[in-house]
Formats: C-alpha cells, structure tokens, sequence
C-alpha cells in the first residue's frame, strides 16, 4: 500500500478521468489502513490546468469529507504557480486537514 | 505566442503558404474597406459592426499562424476599438471611419511586406505608432496621450473610466460546466485577467467541487471571486471572458466607483427615458449585460395579479449593480419621463415595437440615426418601460 500518491507530470483534462480512476483506488486502500494522513506527491507536475486543479479540488473534498489530513510533498513550481493563480493556496500549506481544506 | 515566433516555424512551410494567406488577408481587407463605406451610411448597423470585427478578427489570427508579429500587434489594437464599437461603448462616427480606413491601409502595407520584412520603412512604423495612440485615444485609454481624439463619439462612461486612477474590480465568475469540453481554461482566463492589472485577491470555491466519488472530471466547477486592480474598462475586463460568455455566470462590481462618480456622468446625459440605455452609457453595466437582463425578464412570466420582474432588480441581481446606482437612474428615467418630448437628436432607439413606444418616440423621429441599430433584435424600449415606469 502506497503511503504517497505520486501525481502524473501532465495533470491536465486529458488526464483528469485516468488519475481520477487512480486516486479512488488509492483513497479506499488508504480507508482501509486507517491512513491519518495522506500524502500528495506533486515533485513531477509540469503541466496542469484547470481541470487538474478541479481534480485536486475534488480530493481535497473528498479527504475532508473522510476527516483525513493531507499534503503535498515537494510540489512543483509548476503545480504551485497555478494553485496560487486560481485562488487554491491554501493547499500549499504544510498540511490540509478536515477544518484547514474544507 | 513570443513576438520571435515566425523565427520557431519552419520556414519552408511559411514559403507555401504565404501567398495563400496574403491573399485571403487582402481579401478580408477589401471586406473591411467596404464594409466601413457601408457603415458611413449605417453607423449602428450591427450585422456590419459584427462582420467588421470578424474580418479584423481573421487577419490578426491568420498572421498569427504565420508569426507574423506586426500585423498580430497592430490589428489587436484595431480589433479591440471594434469590440467596443459592436459593444456599443464606442459610436462609429465619420472620423472614426477615417481612422480605421488609415489603420486598414496600414495592415494592407504590412500585408503586402510580409514576405519581405524590409519594404516596412520606420516611416511606416511611425505612421502606425501614431495611428495606435489615437485608436487608444479613441478608447479612453489613460496609458496614451489623445493628441488627436479623431472626432469620436466616446460614451461619457469610457471617458470617465480612463480618466480615473486604477480601481478595484470585484470579480466573480462561475464556469459553466461545458467549459473544459469547449477547450476553454478558467486558469488561463484568469492568468490574463492578471495582465490587465494586479490581482490582489483570489479564491476558488471548493464547495462547489463534487466529491471525488461523483466528479466528472471533464465537467467543469469552478467558481472564483477575485480583485483585480486596474485601469481596464469594464468591457476588457469582459473582453477576457469573450471565450465563456455563453457558458459563465459573470459579475463585476466596481466598489471604487462611487455613485458620485455616476451622479455627475448622468447629470451630463442628455434625457433619455430608457433604464438599461441609461446604465450602459454611463458604463454601470455592458450592452451584454442589459441584453441578458431583458432576455431574463422576456422569460420570466409571474403568475396573473403579481407584479412584473423589474429590470433594475434583475440587473441588480445579475450583474452585482448597487441599487443606489439603479435608483440614480430610474430618476433620471423619471425625470425624463415627465419632461415634454425630448429634444435629444442623439438618441438611438430600436424600432418601435409598440404603440406606446412610438408615441414616445415622436421626439427623436426626423433624427437621421434614429433607426441606427436595427438589427440588434434588442426591445430595449419595451422592457425598460415595462419593467420601470
């Protein structure tokens, strides 16, 4: 079981539906291993736009909603550059947790 | 794309069809040219306004395959004015006419050189710095000196906007679930919104992101509230949604604009007995702001004995208008309203759609642009009265 989900270098719409698919699989294994926080691994991010951070948005969500903690770990100048661009640098934080992400 | 483009694309490519976008280019120049000798004789005429704008529009695109940097440069600044133009911001007088028909010989010059980047003299690059300040002049922009305003019509609105110090814009903006789909980028739009000035403030409203488990990915939900500060009008400011109108649940709410700031613009106004028209010259709102508040208040059919949606409540609601900005008007409408006939032969109504708008309008018949926008399709005389008076 993987500790750290490793985002994809391209994070974009033509990738959204696959690392969706990618991360509800993670996300129930980590459930299940009682996971108290998640890690995002975001070193290898070049390319992301808005539906990337859509798809970022949704699992924040989605680990508030679990009252999971999570953060990224290394994010990229590229991931970090449009977090703060639309309104998400909240995110960058050393950790979201169920208040700081929801 | 950099402004050194052309040197990125292969070159044998740009050989084979340069001449076929040359002549296409000059074909929409020709189009242009004649479209503006129409618009001598019909300045509001949109159906003419709209294809003046796409014309330009394909030529600056075109050259931009090509990297043909000049023509991309100049014509933005010739599209822009035309976009404010159809928008209504800007009325097309005669010299203004002149203008772009000098801007078009300009395009038609670079055109012409494109092969043979040399033929552009720095004469002719200093014909076209001129020709810009005054389109900029045209516009009301700040940043240029209106040496020479061409003559010109500017709304009191446009004026008073680039007069005015950088103010802080509250923007929100709801994207609409096609979005993505219609390859259109939220995070793009807002990145150049950023180029318009400083984004002081920005934040995304996560909950309205689905959760993980029941996202479509593809189905866009983002929503953002920001601050932009800037010198920009209201319509480039709107300019930079052009791509998502259709699809974007857009409000912009100016709070630096006192409503001092739009007392003194309407006490300048000659009367004019219609709301919507009334905050679109004044510049609260856009021309596409008023025609989505009709089009909600034409759709909207209250049950028999309630009363009828009002046009200042609708464009209070969609557009974020502050209610003592509607009040002003409406006393202005009022006002007007009660005065005898109107002596204002600047007015430009639609045609009259009903027997109390033609009564109403007795005073502006004679006035040779009367008619000026038919074919807009916009019952702005029926809706405001309907909804105000």
């Amino acid at each position: 079981m993987a500790e750290c989900f490793e985002l994809p270098a391209e994070l974009t719409i033509y990738t959204a539906a696959e690392v969706r698919q990618l991360l509800l699989t993670w996300l129930g294994e980590q459930e299940a291993g009682g996971t108290e926080v998640a890690a995002i691994g975001a070193s290898g991010v070049n390319d992301i736009d808005g539906a990337g951070l859509q798809l970022l948005g949704a699992l924040s969500q989605t680990l508030a909603h679990q009252a999971m903690a999570w953060h990224f770990r290394n994010p990229s100048n590229a991931l970090i550059e449009a977090c703060q661009t639309l309104g998400s640098a909240a995110w960058l934080l050393p950790t979201s947790g169920a208040g700081a992400a929801a | 794309m950099s402004a050194d483009a052309g040197a990125d694309i292969d070159q044998s490519f740009i050989a084979e069809a340069l001449p076929a976008f040359v002549s296409e280019a000059r074909e929409q120049l020709g189009a242009m040219e004649q479209l503006l000798l129409e618009l001598e004789q019909d300045p509001g005429n949109r159906e003419l306004l709209d294809a003046l704008f796409r014309c330009a529009h394909t030529v600056k695109g075109s050259a931009g395959i090509f990297g043909l940097h000049k023509i991309v440069a100049f014509t933005h600044h010739v599209e822009t004015l035309l976009d404010q133009v159809r928008e209504g911001a800007i009325t097309l007088a005669p010299a203004l006419g002149t203008l772009l028909l000098r801007c078009n010989d300009q395009i038609l010059h670079l055109v012409d050189t494109a092969s043979g980047p040399d033929a552009d003299t720095s004469a002719h690059a200093e014909a076209r710095a001129d020709l810009v300040t005054e389109l900029h002049a045209v516009m009301g922009d700040p940043q240029t000196t209106p040496a020479s305003p061409a003559g010109a019509t500017t709304t009191a609105a446009t004026a008073g906007a680039g007069a005015s110090a950088s103010a802080r814009w509250l923007i929100s903006a709801r994207f609409g679930t096609e979005c993505f789909r219609n390859g259109m980028d939220p995070l793009s739009i807002v990145r150049y919104l950023g180029t318009l000035g400083s984004i002081v403030a920005i934040s995304c409203d996560q909950s309205a992101i689905p959760l993980l488990q029941v996202l479509d990915p593809e189905s866009c939900n983002l929503s953002v509230e920001l601050t932009l500060e800037t010198t920009a009008t209201r319509q480039t400011i709107e300019g930079a949604f052009s791509f998502v109108k259709d699809d974007c649940e857009l409000r912009l709410v100016e709070p630096a604009a006192p409503l001092e700031h739009y007392a003194r613009l309407l006490d300048a106004m000659p009367d004019r007995p219609l709301l919507g028209e009334i905050l679109v010259k004044i510049g609260a709102i856009t021309q596409a702001q008023l025609d989505a508040g009709l089009r909600t208040q034409h759709g909207t059919h209250p049950a028999p004995g309630a009363p009828s949606l009002r046009l200042g409540d609708v464009l209070q609601q969609q557009t974020g208008l502050a209610p003592e900005v509607v009040a002003a008007a409406l006393q202005k409408q009022n006002k007007a309203s009660a005065a005898p006939a109107p002596d204002d032969s600047r007015r430009r109504h639609q045609p009259a759609r009903r027997a109390g708008d033609r009564r109403r309008r007795r005073g502006a018949a004679g006035a040779p642009d009367a008619p000026g926008r038919a074919g807009r399709g916009q019952p702005a005389d029926d809706a405001a009265d309907r909804g105000n008076s």
